[in-house]
């Protein structure tokens, strides 16, 4: 009762991490690169967007619909942006854009204000004039002739990304096929913190069931609501499926022990374990990732077997076998301790986290299991009397098992050169594997930000500088190179920070070109010679000039918060010591000519973010795989000083990872590819397998041991089957791989312990 | 010049000969009950009666024009310009609300008015190699007040949306059906910051030419002449 009151009282002070379940399980990242990839992983620009989708119904219905449900969304207050076209610049945005157009331009003003410029540009005022724009044109002919205005407006208002414009019917966003109207928000509270989601995701969806009306479908989509729909899966699964766990194995072991109180006592040691693990992540690191919570509970649900291995050895007044148990149980904790030392030695954040609550709780777990258990007068009765039907068929099981001693090197040799040389992919280790997120909801949500035009992320060049200004200069200089390679068809089309905001520097020399007020008046009288412009036409133009040399130069800082720039800051921002720029690649064809781009010029680098990340997984992965090999060779050190013997462990190591090979097989070729999650079960169905190999090989004094050893191991493996069993049904991917891969790797530990095992009692000794 | 069976020359002088000819008429007959219904004085009680154009016959008349093919020129005077520019080209209509304008000389342009949607194409030719891209621009009608006022007239007009069409302007009709003259001048000041007024001529079922006159006196003049037209096959 105390236990699971304390343990209670520490589940509310822990503070649930957000930060993002994908980015634990990568390494920390060493490299500026790879910090950068991290950063983008995370990608703090987007995690605050919200997409929603509309439909079902007629067009004209459905924006209708969207239009009520943006005003809807906009009263809440809740978001920062809330936006269905491309039209909502708002007048104050168009009036600082008009006043300080010689500022924001693209262009070169000394270009443009030479003769030959306004020449141009007054031939390009002309067909603007005879367009069906006209009246747009006419707007501000005669303030602009050089057209700054519109060029920053088309810029400006057409775009969520310059690359794509998304389609507009009845004033609202619409998919391409007209099926879908869409809406983009985004979230104004600090996104880090998981109760902002939650609110804002239930905001959206409270909107649209008030909205609702019979046929009208929605697709919400984003960060956000996929991370709002991961939490409730997880909770929702949380406590369904724990209560179905704990419903199913408590009259499991009712029905195997027919004894309430030892039912209870069992549970003894994993609430210790669990108590243990939780304090000490949180001594070591000060907070714990909900991910790790989830995942080390799975993980020490192995505990379960270690008090019922020590009841098997009867009332707490038989310490001599206790004690006998214990050194086989011993030895099994241990090697499992080993196995998840790999962890610790990680460089996955999550991993270590994941390391230190299992070992702390396994270790806390074992020891509540010898040391304090024997001291409960009531744990006497330990003995295993239930279900004798069962227990004779699995032990008529295990003797059939052990004339099929030869499979178990056969069947992990064919599996091993199954793999080696099937074509079959065995590790997933794209970083979407990482994501809690179902592939659908994915594949929606790339549909989504493709129909508004938002990037879909991809290919980008980083331009890193020591601040702001210097990278958005170096962006400048690198205008002529990537317009080349887009000439050349190396990308279709890019966005970068300078075509949001010119440096401090063009805005100056532009400024120089705007105040030589003489040479603008002569050029531009030259210029309109033999063209239909009436004399006084440009008067407003020249009269403004007059002041434009009072502007003072705009810095990323003055413009935060207004619509530049919230388009800014995902592509321009201070990052560790310096100042990080983006520059997003649109259709790109050709990534080695990129990567020879961004060799060329430095503090440039190429990134594209799906190679990249699947870089990182798979070093992390073979660092992984390297720590585990090693942690082997330990456990066999360990196993051999254990058991006394160079040869012994063999008889327990080669079950346990002839059964993890064939488990990984089975799994790649059902297709299942491995995960970093299916990577973390198989550590655990090696653990699992020590101890059952442990016990299988346990020379036993008599035949009543054995059978009370027999007894303890089956109870152990249909208590974890239960357990996995129901994980597997989550929908949850990364907790429902976890659950497949423990329930199969129990099952085979289980069938090759038996058929390995060396002198079974029950077989050789009857 | 003309399409063989359905088409209507209207720039021509003799009587067109389509075979549609009853339904041509219904269209100069929308655009004559308009102009009825807002002049009192010509308003017949008589809606019937095919001598007189009444607004609603009209207008539901017009409605039943399912698509439009209709050769344009436009000349635009502008007071910012010693010359007038001139285009021309084909519009192409759908009911209820889909127009396309292609203008093919002196430039090329296709803007789609769908809904409230405008999408401008243009083509441009650029470099040595004379190489073709189209650009394309999407202005929301709604947004944009200045596109919205001659884009929802003249659309109204030749969809036949009384109702629009009188909630935005106040209607003027002058002239015999033959040589009808309607004038459309805004009703909201919004609108009077744009436009000043629309004057629409046309003869029988056919609009001939729509003068935009602007809040700064310039004029655009589109001068049509209608090649096909098609009706819906079970007029309302």
């Amino acid at each position: 009762m105390l236990v699971a009151l304390a343990v209670a009282a520490l589940f509310t002070l822990i503070r649930f991490d957000h930060s993002s379940d994908l980015g634990i399980f990568l390494p920390n990242a060493e490299t500026l690169y790879d910090r950068l990839l991290r950063q983008q992983l995370d990608n703090s620009a987007s995690s605050s967007l919200v997409l929603i989708a509309l439909t079902g119904l007629p067009a004209r219905e459905l924006a209708q619909l969207n239009n009520r449900m943006l005003d809807r969304i906009r009263a809440t207050g809740l978001f920062s942006r809330a936006v269905n076209n491309s039209s909502n610049l708002g007048a104050d945005m168009l009036e600082f854009i008009e006043r300080n157009r010689y500022l924001l331009t693209r262009g070169d003003l000394h270009e443009r204000f030479s003769a030959g410029g306004f020449s141009e540009s007054l031939h390009d005022r002309l067909a603007g004039l005879a367009s069906a724009a006209s009246p747009l044109e006419k707007q501000y002919v005669r303030q602009d002739p050089t057209g700054e205005v519109l060029e920053l407006l088309e810029f400006w208002q057409g775009k969520v990304s310059r690359y794509k414009q998304p389609s507009e019917r009845q004033g609202v966003w619409f998919s391409r096929d007209g099926k879908r109207t869409l809406i983009l928000c985004e979230i104004r509270a600090d996104v880090s913190d998981m109760q902002n989601q939650l609110d804002a995701t239930q905001a959206i969806r409270n909107i649209y069931d008030e909205i609702r009306v019979p046929g009208l479908g929605a697709i919400l989509s984003g960060p956000a609501v996929f991370a709002t729909e991961t939490s409730e899966s997880i909770k929702r699964d949380g406590l369904s499926l724990t209560l179905a766990a704990i419903v199913l194995v408590l009259a499991f072991l009712l029905a195997a022990y027919r004894s309430l109180l030892t039912t209870a006592t069992l549970a003894l040691p994993i609430a210790s374990g669990v108590l243990v693990a939780v304090a000490s992540v949180l001594l070591l690191f000060g907070h714990i990732h909900g991910v790790t919570l989830v995942f080390g509970m799975t993980l020490i649900g192995v505990a379960i077997d270690y008090p019922v291995h020590v009841l098997s050895a009867g009332s707490g007044q038989e310490h001599s076998r206790v004690e006998t148990v214990w050194r086989t149980l011993r030895l099994g904790v241990i090697s499992t301790l080993v196995a998840y030392f790999a962890f610790l030695l990680s460089d996955f954040n999550g991993l270590q986290q994941l390391g230190v609550f299992t070992i702390g709780g396994l270790l806390a777990a074992s020891l509540t299991a010898r040391w304090i258990l024997p001291l409960i007068p009531f744990s006497g009765n330990g003995r295993i009397s239930g279900l004798p039907r069962l227990h004779d068929f699995l032990k008529r099981a295990c003797t059939a098992c052990g004339r099929f001693r030869m499979a178990v090197p056969v069947l992990s040799a064919a599996a091993i050169l199954i793999m080696a040389a099937g074509e079959r992919e065995i590790l997933h280790l794209n970083v979407d594997s990482l994501s809690p997120i179902k592939q659908d909801r994915r594949v929606e949500g790339r549909m989504l930000r493709n129909d508004i035009g938002v990037w879909t992320g991809g290919s980008m060049l980083l331009i890193t500088g020591a601040d702001k200004q210097a990278v958005l200069r170096d962006g400048e200089s690198l205008e002529t190179a990537l317009a080349r390679i887009s000439d050349e068809g190396v990308i279709e089309a890019y966005d970068m920070p300078s075509h949001f905001l010119p440096s401090v520097q063009r805005q100056e020399r532009n400024l120089e070109a705007l105040k030589q007020t003489e040479r603008i008046r002569g050029n531009l009288a030259t210029a309109m010679e033999g063209t239909p412009f009436r004399p006084e036409v440009f008067e407003p133009f020249l009269m403004e000039i007059e002041t434009a040399g009072d502007l003072v130069p705009i810095s990323a800082e003055d413009i935060e918060n207004t619509v530049i720039g919230e388009k800014l800051e995902p592509l321009l921002f201070d990052f560790e010591d310096g100042a990080v720029g983006i520059v997003l690649l649109h259709g790109v064809a050709d990534s080695e000519a990129l990567e020879r781009f961004a060799h060329g010029h430095e503090g440039v680098y190429y990134m594209h973010i799906k190679s990249a990340s699947t870089d990182l997984v798979t070093r992390s992965v073979i660092h992984v795989s390297w720590t585990m090999a090693a942690c082997l060779l330990v456990i066999y050190l360990v196993l051999s000083a254990g058991l006394r013997s160079p040869v012994r462990p063999f008889r327990v190591m080669i079950p346990t990872l002839s059964s993890t090979v064939v488990t990984a097989c089975i799994l790649a070729y059902s297709g299942n590819p491995l995960s970093i999650f299916h990577l973390i079960a198989l550590l655990l169905v090696i653990g699992l397998g020590l101890d059952y190999a442990l016990f299988f090989n346990r020379i036993a004094v008599n035949r009543e041991e054995w059978d009370s050893t027999f007894r303890s191991l089956w109870v152990c493996g249909i208590t974890t089957l239960l357990v996995f069993g129901i994980l597997a049904l989550s929908s949850t991917p990364p907790l429902r791989a976890i659950g497949i891969t423990v329930v199969l790797g129990t099952l085979i530990s289980m069938g090759f312990g038996a058929m390995w095992a060396a002198a079974p009692y029950g077989r050789s000794g009857s | 010049m003309h399409g063989r069976d359905h088409s209507a020359g209207l720039m021509s002088d003799h009587v067109p000969r389509i075979r549609y000819s009853r339904a041509v008429s219904v269209v100069a007959g929308v655009f004559f009950g308009f102009m009825a219904s807002i002049c009192p004085a010509d308003v017949s009680p008589d809606q019937g009666h095919s001598a007189e154009w009444t607004i609603r016959a009209l207008m539901s008349r017009l409605a039943n024009v399912e698509t439009a093919s209709i050769e344009f020129t436009e000349t635009k005077q502008s007071v910012l310009l010693f010359i007038d520019t001139v285009s021309s080209g084909q519009i192409l209509y759908r009911s209820p609300d889909y127009i396309e304008k292609r203008t093919v000389s002196p430039f090329t342009e296709r803007v789609v008015i769908d809904g409230d949607s405008m999408i401008i194409d243009k083509t441009l030719t650029s470099g040595h190699d004379q190489e073709k891209t189209v650009i394309s621009q999407v202005y929301s009608v709604d947004s944009h007040p200045v596109l919205k006022a001659s884009i929802e007239s003249f659309r109204n007009m030749i969809s036949g949306n009384y109702e629009a069409l009188h909630n935005g302007f106040r209607l003027n009709l002058s002239g015999p059906m033959s040589g009808w003259n309607l004038k459309l001048v805004p009703d909201s000041e919004n609108a009077l910051a744009h436009i000043k007024e629309i004057n629409l001529t046309g003869s029988g079922a056919f609009l001939r030419r729509i003068v935009t006159v602007q809040a700064d006196d310039d004029q655009t003049i589109l001068e049509l002449a209608y090649r096909k037209l098609k009706y819906h096959v079970f007029p309302s």
